[in-house]
């Protein structure tokens, strides 16, 4: 009979933001945007028609002194003001990246774009800019640090209003977030050579 | 979370966009890290330099060098630093780990007295 060797590392837990503040918060602090700054170049809001793609390049940078771990989270609102998603946003590719880092006073911001639609009028679409630090293994959220948010206003087209639109559905409507560097990653051979993660 | 012999090579192809109006000089470096520490690399960062024009993509292979174990398994963080124009921009820290796992798996058998 063979015996595998027991001894192991110590587990560590791949780098995934815990802690998403709830919905509805309060506006950030606006003392927090010290510690991470993002904008966008969407308005508050904009005519929209139902399904129609919405994409917006969006700006991030680390105005502080010193490096500092971020993730972006996503909501989604509907027209009777209920949350009907909220999310990290992942950077897409056959590895997901949600957290990054970002250097001292961001001698270049980090430009990505993020292209998100909705099944009706009437829903706003939120970006969080989340301050994370690491305790042992985890990223948890530190300070919400910035929030940009739009509504997708009245505009016409079909069915408008509608509410009531079940989860499932926004969440097939959700987003693809491209970052200014990667979009598909594959793992090629190995164990795993699917590559997909 | 994929998994990988000790010793290897993998590849892993990232695809980078170039979202601006303009040609931008990407540097993309590829390493391991442990999540006690993402940013001091396992193993030898692979740096791979290119330019895309504006608008446009580039598919870039790394060829990844799995750390040796002196332990059965551990797992890493993959990470991705951008550099723009030679300044460093942003570090990506990937959602799903790698366990590398010590190959081949050291055993030994029931001890014989006498056989």
């Amino acid at each position: 009979m063979t015996s595998p060797i027991t001894s192991r590392a110590g587990s560590v837990e791949p780098v995934f933001p815990q802690q998403l503040p709830a919905i509805p918060i309060e506006p950030p602090d606006p003392l927090a945007e010290v510690y991470g700054r993002m904008t966008w170049d969407l308005p508050a809001s904009i005519s929209y028609v139902a399904y129609r793609e919405v994409i917006a390049a969006v700006d991030i940078w680390n105005p502080t002194g010193i490096d500092r771990m971020y993730a972006v989270g996503y909501y989604f609102i509907n027209p009777q003001g209920v949350i009907v998603a909220h999310d990290y946003l992942q950077f897409l590719g056959g590895i997901t990246f949600t957290a990054f880092l970002l250097y001292a006073n961001s001698p270049v911001n980090m430009t990505t774009v993020v292209t998100f639609k909705a099944p009706s009028v009437g829903y706003k679409f939120g970006l969080q800019l989340l301050e994370l630090e690491m305790s042992g293994t985890i990223a948890v959220v530190k300070y919400e640090t910035s929030r940009l948010e739009v509504a997708l206003g009245i505009k016409q087209n079909g069915g408008g209003g509608g509410g009531g639109i079940p989860l499932t559905d926004m969440l097939g409507a959700v987003l693809i977030m491209v970052p200014m560097a990667l979009i598909v990653k594959e793992i090629q051979g190995g164990k795993n050579n699917h590559g997909r993660i | 979370m994929v998994e990988f012999d000790d010793g290897t090579t993998q590849y892993a192809r990232v695809t980078f966009t170039n979202p601006k109006g303009a040609s931008i000089d990407y540097t993309g470096e590829f390493y391991l890290a442990s999540a006690t520490d993402l940013t001091l690399p396992v193993n030898n960062p692979v740096i791979k330099s290119f330019t895309i024009p504006a608008g446009g993509d580039l598919n870039v292979d790394y060829a990844v060098p799995i750390p040796l174990l002196a332990v059965q398994t551990a797992d890493y963080v993959a990470c991705l630093k951008v550099l723009v124009g030679g300044q460093p921009v942003v570090t990506f820290f990937g959602s799903d780990g790698v366990r590398v796992t010590f190959s081949p798996a050291i055993g030994w058998g029931d001890i014989v007295w006498n056989p």
